[in-house]
C-alpha cells in the first residue's frame, strides 16, 4: 500500500486520496451527533422507552410480582380481570400477569443470548474473511452464502427433534443459524477499514493482526454490529416464540410468550384474551426492537437514509 | 452464460451435499441412537438384532455412503410412524407447500412491486409513511398469532372462511372452495414477504432514480411514465430478484407455522409432526428435500438474474 499525502488523519477529515479511505472515523464528536439524531426520532425514542420498561419489568420481576406464576388453582381457572388477578387467570388458574412477566424474562433472555451467539460467530467469521481476504475470504463467504440459502427453520426443527427443547439448545440453535447477516456486514466493514491510514500506522509501529483487529478496526465496526444485533434480537424473539408455540422450544411449565399462546389456542372461544396478551407482548417487543434498530441505523449513518 | 450457470449448478450440488452430511450427522448424534424403539419393551438381544439388521454396527462413513446411495435411488427409508416409504409421504406433501409458496410469492410480487414503486415516487408522503409503518408491523407480527387472530375473526366470528384444511371434505373439487381455504394461509405468509419486497423495491428504485442516466432521460424531455417504466424500473428489478432468493428460505420456514395452524397438509406440517414424533427417517427426508427445493429455487433466481443483468453473464 503506497502512502500519499499526510500520514496522520485528523478526526472527521475526509481523504480523497486513493489508497486511503474517505470516510469519517467515529470520534466522540461524531458519536454525540449520532445520539442527537437518535433523540430527534420519535418512533425510536418511544420504542426505546418501551424496551427499557419491559426489560426492567423482566429483571425486577420476582420482586414486583406478588403472585407466583407457577401456582395453580384448578377451581379458579379462566377468570377475567379481578382485584387479585389483574389480567385474569389461565386454564390452570395461574395468574396471567405474572406469567406474562416471567415469560418476558424467558423470551427476552433467550432472544438476547441467541443474538449474542450469532454476533460472536458472525463477527469472527466476517472479520477473518474481510481482514485476511484471498482464499479464506472466498471459502468463508461461500460457506456463509450456502448457510443463507438453507431453510434454517427446518434445520432448527431437526436439531430440536434430536436434542429436545429447552432454553440452552434453543439459544444455541437460533444463534448458529442467524449469524450470516452479521458476518456479511462485519466483513464489509472490515474490508472498508483495513485500508485505512491508521491501520497502516499501527502496523508500522509493530501491532500484530490481532491487535489491529481488536483495538483499531473493531471500534469502527461496532456501530454496525450494534444495529444488526438490535434487529437480530427482534428476529430471535420471533423465532423462539414460534418454536415454543410448536412445543419444541421452551417447555412448560416454564412460561414463554410462545408456549402461552399454544395453551391459549384451545380456549380461543371462551377466553380469547389468553391469546391476545402474549401475542400482543411479542408484537410490541419485536416492533420496538425493529423501530429502535432502524432509528439507530439512521442515526449512525444518515447517508443510508434513502432505504 | 453457460459458464455462469455451470458454476452455480456445481455450487448448488455442493450445498446439497453439505446439507445431507449435516442432517445425517445430526440424526446419528441423537441420544439413544438413530433407531430407538421408544414404545416397545425390548430385550437386549432384540435390540442388538435390530441394530445389526439396520446396519448400525457398521462405521459411520459406511452408513453415510449407503444412505447416500439409497437416496440416489430414491429410497429415503421408511417412516417410523406408519412404515410408509418416506419418498411417498414427501411426494404427497410437497405439492401443497409448493402451491402455497408460489401463490404467496405471486401475490407478494404483484402487490409489492407496485406499492414499492408508488412509495418511491412519492417519497415521504403520508402514503409512504403509512406503507413504511405497515411494513414494520408486517415483519414484527408473530405469524402464528396473526393466524390465530385471523381464524378468530373470519372463521369463528364472521364465518366467512374455513379455518383449516386444503379443501372441504366430501365436496367435489371446486376452485372457489380451494381459494377460500387458501386465502388466510397466503395472507399470513405474505405478511412476511410483502413488506420486505415493498421496502426493497422502494430503495432499489430510489437508488436507480438518482442515477445519471435517469437525469439524462428527463433532460432529453422524456415523459415521466416512460422514464419510469422503460429505464428505471428495469434496472431496479435486478436487486429485487436477488432479494427473492433470500425470501424463499424464509417463506418456507414461515410455511411450517402457517401449515400447522391451518391444518394445511404440506411439508411444513410434516416437519413439525415428525420432529415432535421423533420420526428420524422422515425428518431427514424433509430437511434434504426442502433444502433441495430452496437450492433449486435459488438456481432459478440466479438464472433470472443472469438474464436480467447482462453484466453478470460475462463475469
Amino acid at each position: 500500500m503506497t502512502h500519499r499525502g499526510r500520514a496522520v488523519v485528523r478526526p472527521g477529515e475526509f481523504r480523497l486520496v486513493p489508497g486511503s479511505e474517505s470516510v469519517p472515523i467515529a470520534t466522540p464528536k461524531r458519536r454525540a451527533g449520532a445520539a442527537r439524531r437518535l433523540r430527534r426520532s420519535t418512533p425510536a425514542m418511544m420504542a426505546l422507552g418501551f424496551l427499557v420498561m419491559i426489560h426492567a419489568l423482566a429483571v425486577a420481576g420476582p420482586v414486583v410480582l406478588s403472585l407466583d406464576p407457577f401456582s395453580t388453582d384448578p377451581l379458579g381457572g379462566l377468570q377475567g380481570t379481578s382485584a387479585l388477578h389483574v389480567l385474569g387467570t389461565d386454564e390452570l388458574g395461574r395468574d396471567v400477569l405474572s406469567r406474562l412477566i416471567y415469560g418476558a424474562r424467558v423470551s427476552l433472555l433467550v432472544g438476547l443470548l441467541s443474538m449474542g451467539v450469532a454476533i460472536v460467530t458472525g463477527s469472527i467469521i466476517g472479520a477473518l474473511a474481510g481482514y485476511f481476504g484471498g482464499a479464506a475470504d472466498a471459502w468463508l463467504m461461500r460457506f456463509t452464502d450456502a448457510m443463507m440459502a438453507l431453510p434454517t427453520f427446518f434445520l432448527i426443527l431437526a436439531v430440536l427433534a434430536v436434542f429436545g427443547g429447552g432454553p440452552v439448545v434453543v439459544m444455541l440453535v437460533i444463534g448458529l443459524t442467524s449469524w450470516m447477516q452479521v458476518a456479511r456486514i462485519v466483513r464489509g466493514e472490515v474490508l472498508r477499514w483495513r485500508v485505512a491510514e491508521f491501520v497502516d500506522a499501527a502496523r508500522v509501529i509493530g501491532a500484530s493482526d490481532g491487535q489491529i483487529l481488536a483495538r483499531h478496526i473493531f471500534p469502527q465496526v461496532a456501530p454496525s454490529i450494534i444495529v444488526t444485533a438490535t434487529l437480530g434480537v427482534a428476529f430471535a424473539i420471533l423465532t423462539e416464540s414460534a418454536l415454543s408455540y410448536l412445543g419444541l422450544g421452551i417447555q412448560p411449565p416454564t412460561p414463554s410468550w410462545g408456549n402461552m399462546l399454544q395453551h391459549a389456542q384451545q380456549y380461543l372461544w371462551s377466553a380469547p384474551r389468553l391469546a391476545v396478551y402474549p401475542g400482543g407482548m411479542i408484537l410490541l417487543t419485536v416492533l420496538s426492537y425493529n423501530f429502535f434498530g432502524d432509528g439507530l441505523r439512521d442515526a449512525l449513518d444518515p447517508s443510508l437514509r434513502n432505504v | 452464460m453457460s459458464l455462469y450457470l455451470a458454476r452455480r449448478f456445481v455450487h448448488a450440488i455442493l450445498v446439497l451435499f453439505v446439507v445431507s452430511v449435516l442432517t445425517f450427522a445430526l440424526v446419528n448424534l441423537a441420544p439413544g441412537g438413530p433407531a430407538i424403539m421408544t414404545t416397545m419393551e425390548t430385550t437386549v438381544e432384540q435390540r442388538e438384532a435390530h441394530r445389526i439388521r439396520l446396519g448400525l454396527d457398521k462405521p459411520i462413513h459406511v452408513r453415510f455412503g449407503k444412505w447416500l446411495l439409497a437416496t440416489f435411488r430414491g429410497d429415503f427409508g421408511r417412516s417410523f410412524n406408519d412404515g410408509r416409504p418416506v419418498l411417498e409421504v414427501l411426494g404427497e406433501r410437497l405439492p401443497p407447500t409448493l402451491l402455497l409458496g408460489a401463490a404467496t410469492l405471486l401475490v407478494s410480487l404483484a402487490a409489492g412491486v407496485p406499492i414499492g414503486v408508488f412509495s418511491a415516487t412519492h417519497r415521504y408522503s403520508p402514503y409512504d409513511h403509512t406503507v413504511t409503518l405497515f411494513s414494520f408491523f408486517g415483519v414484527s407480527v408473530p405469524a402464528f398469532w396473526l393466524a390465530i387472530m385471523l381464524i378468530l375473526l373470519f372463521s369463528v366470528e364472521l364465518r366467512w372462511l374455513p379455518s383449516s384444511g386444503i379443501a372441504t371434505i366430501g365436496t367435489p373439487f371446486s376452485i372457489m372452495d380451494r381459494l377460500q381455504h387458501m386465502i388466510m394461509p397466503v395472507v399470513v405468509l405474505a405478511t412476511v414477504t410483502l413488506p420486505q419486497l415493498v421496502r426493497f423495491t422502494r430503495s432499489a428504485l430510489l437508488e436507480v432514480l438518482s442515477q445519471d442516466y435517469v437525469r439524462t432521460a428527463r433532460a432529453k424531455g422524456m415523459r415521466e411514465p416512460r422514464v419510469l417504466f422503460r429505464h428505471a424500473l428495469r434496472n431496479a428489478l435486478i436487486p429485487v430478484a436477488t432479494v427473492l432468493g433470500l425470501l424463499i428460505p424464509r417463506l418456507l420456514g414461515g410455511a411450517v407455522i402457517t401449515e400447522t395452524i391451518f391444518g394445511w397438509p404440506g411439508m411444513g406440517q410434516l416437519a413439525v409432526t415428525s420432529a415432535i414424533g421423533r420420526d428420524y427417517p422422515l425428518i431427514m427426508g424433509v430437511t434434504v428435500i426442502v433444502a433441495a427445493v430452496v437450492i433449486a429455487a435459488n438456481l432459478a433466481v440466479d438464472l433470472a438474474y443472469g438474464w436480467l443483468d447482462p453484466r453478470i453473464r460475462y463475469e
